[in-house]
């Protein structure tokens, strides 16, 4: 899944943006991460139109440090290791 | 300095009125009272082109209230928005470009399945939280099982803020929810976002809230015990909560509230009652020590000991609060300065506070995206 980093202080976003919030660089690039490592997780019945009627967001750590919330397609534990994809369905994690 | 000098409250809950019925239950008392002396109508709305299909509201409002000449604006700054247009009339009051300034909060939310109007409020998210279908409450549920976590307080605790919140409710005409809850039935109750429960959430509600903003020269010729606005603070933090330091403290409610009392010149200690932001239970406590009236991680032992009740030493959220009182989005700031001006006046009826000169409201936009904090006082 492509992320955007700031070339002078290090932050990475998942979304593009214009300037850097930690440091007012302009100079982001985009970069690549596969997997993270889940530090929290809820399971969420009021979900938004679109989305299914219920499922677990997880809260995730990068390989690279970066925070993440990422829908999960099935049950998996704090400390499990999961691949982020971006797709149609949105941002989501599964099980390596 | 600007002060309040009336409030009027629509009934809060689920209406079957319109948008501009349920705004003018509230403000027509105080347009027939002082209709030729208002100069600037502000409205705090922040989805009634998503849920009413109106854009303009401030314009066709002061239509409908006969005020067509008075000059108008909307203010949208999400659930923030009540703040925000009380900051925005403060400073048109003391800057001198208007001397009476009508605030009127209303939102128009019911009608729609759960689901989309969840989407709706969601919509304030940025793009990669929304994107992993994250919604108000879920942030709220991470807040929780952190807060569980970090500070390890009984889980009852938390539930606790919708007992308390649900009693004060029940003495509040105005408020959405009339009745008692017990603490089993909050436990009980259905999971929305685990761990918190269908109780410890604010519901969807309609509802409208008027205010009269004016100088403090002019102030005593319309109340006997004008509430002035001594201090005000605004701040923001990063729209991304995955980007903040952590779950179980909200940088902008520590910085608009700081800012709030300095410019006050008092103390946290100082104040007698509170309206904080609790859109979900957790949040009144994380608030209250974001705020500086509890130490951090301690705010749940006030749920315990009653210093946060009706009777307590600090009340907080006598209206009944978000939880109980019901939330909708662009009323809930005003009616916070709302209930602070009747409470400070000693006209809250049978969910009047005992000691009453110093107030204060927190209002929170999104999910600590911005806030906004204001301290009253009577003299």
């Amino acid at each position: 899944m492509d992320f955007v980093k700031c070339q002078e202080c290090g932050r990475e976003y998942l979304f593009s943006r214009v300037r850097c919030s930690s440091c007012g660089s302009m100079d982001l690039k985009k970069g690549e991460i596969f997997s993270a490592r889940i530090l929290e997780r809820i399971h969420l019945i009021a979900t938004p139109d679109t989305f299914p009627d219920e499922y677990d967001v997880a809260f995730v750590r990068t390989e690279n440090g970066m925070n993440v919330f990422c829908r999960l397609e099935n049950t998996l534990e704090p400390g499990t290791i999961v691949t982020l994809q971006r797709n149609a369905s949105g941002i989501t994690c599964v099980g390596t | 300095m600007a002060s309040v000098v009336a409030a009027s409250f629509s009934k809060f809950g689920k209406r079957e009125e319109d948008v501009f019925t349920i705004a003018g239950e509230s403000a027509s008392p105080l347009v027939e009272k002082y209709g030729e002396e208002i100069d600037f109508v502000i409205v705090s709305n922040a989805y009634s082109g998503e849920y009413n299909g109106v854009s303009g509201l401030n314009n066709l409002l002061t239509t409908y209230l006969g005020m067509d000449r008075v000059p108008s604006m909307r203010v949208d700054n999400t659930s923030g928005s009540g703040g925000s247009a009380m900051l925005a009339a403060r400073a048109l009051v003391e800057s001198g470009e208007a001397r009476n300034v009508l605030v009127i909060g209303v939102e128009k939310m019911t009608g729609y399945p759960t689901k989309k109007s969840t989407a709706i409020i969601a919509s304030l998210l940025p793009p990669e939280e929304r994107a992993a279908g994250v919604s108000l409450p879920s942030l709220a549920a991470f807040m929780a099982k952190s807060y569980l976590k970090e500070f390890n307080p009984s889980r009852e605790s938390l539930a606790m803020v919708a007992v308390k919140n649900h009693h004060n409710g029940s003495l509040n005409p105005y408020a959405h929810f009339q009745a008692d809850v017990s603490l089993e039935k909050v436990m009980e109750s259905r999971i929305i976002a685990d761990p918190l429960r269908i109780y410890e959430y604010c519901p969807v509600s309609d509802g409208a809230v008027s205010v009269l903003v004016t100088s403090d020269s002019e102030a005593h010729s319309y109340s006997s015990k004008p509430a002035r606005i001594t201090g005000t603070g605004n701040a923001s933090g990063t729209s991304s909560v995955t980007a903040r330091e952590s779950f179980t403290s909200v940088d902008s409610v520590k910085d608009a509230s700081r800012v709030a009392f300095s410019k006050a010149g008092i103390k946290p200690d100082d104040v007698d009652l509170a309206e904080l932001h609790d859109m979900a239970s957790v949040l009144e406590i994380v608030e209250s020590e974001d705020v500086g009236f509890f130490r951090k991680g301690e705010g749940w032992r006030a749920l315990e000991t009653g210093e946060t009740a009706l009777n307590g030493e600090l009340p907080i959220n006598a209206s009944g609060g978000l939880n109980s009182k019901g939330h909708p989005i662009g009323a809930s700031g005003v009616a916070q300065t709302a209930e602070i001006y009747l409470q400070l006046t000693g006209n809250a009826g049978r969910r009047q506070v005992k000691n009453h000169n110093i107030g204060f409201s927190l209002n929170m936009a999104g999910f600590g995206n911005n806030s906004t904090a204001i301290v009253y006082e009577v003299s």
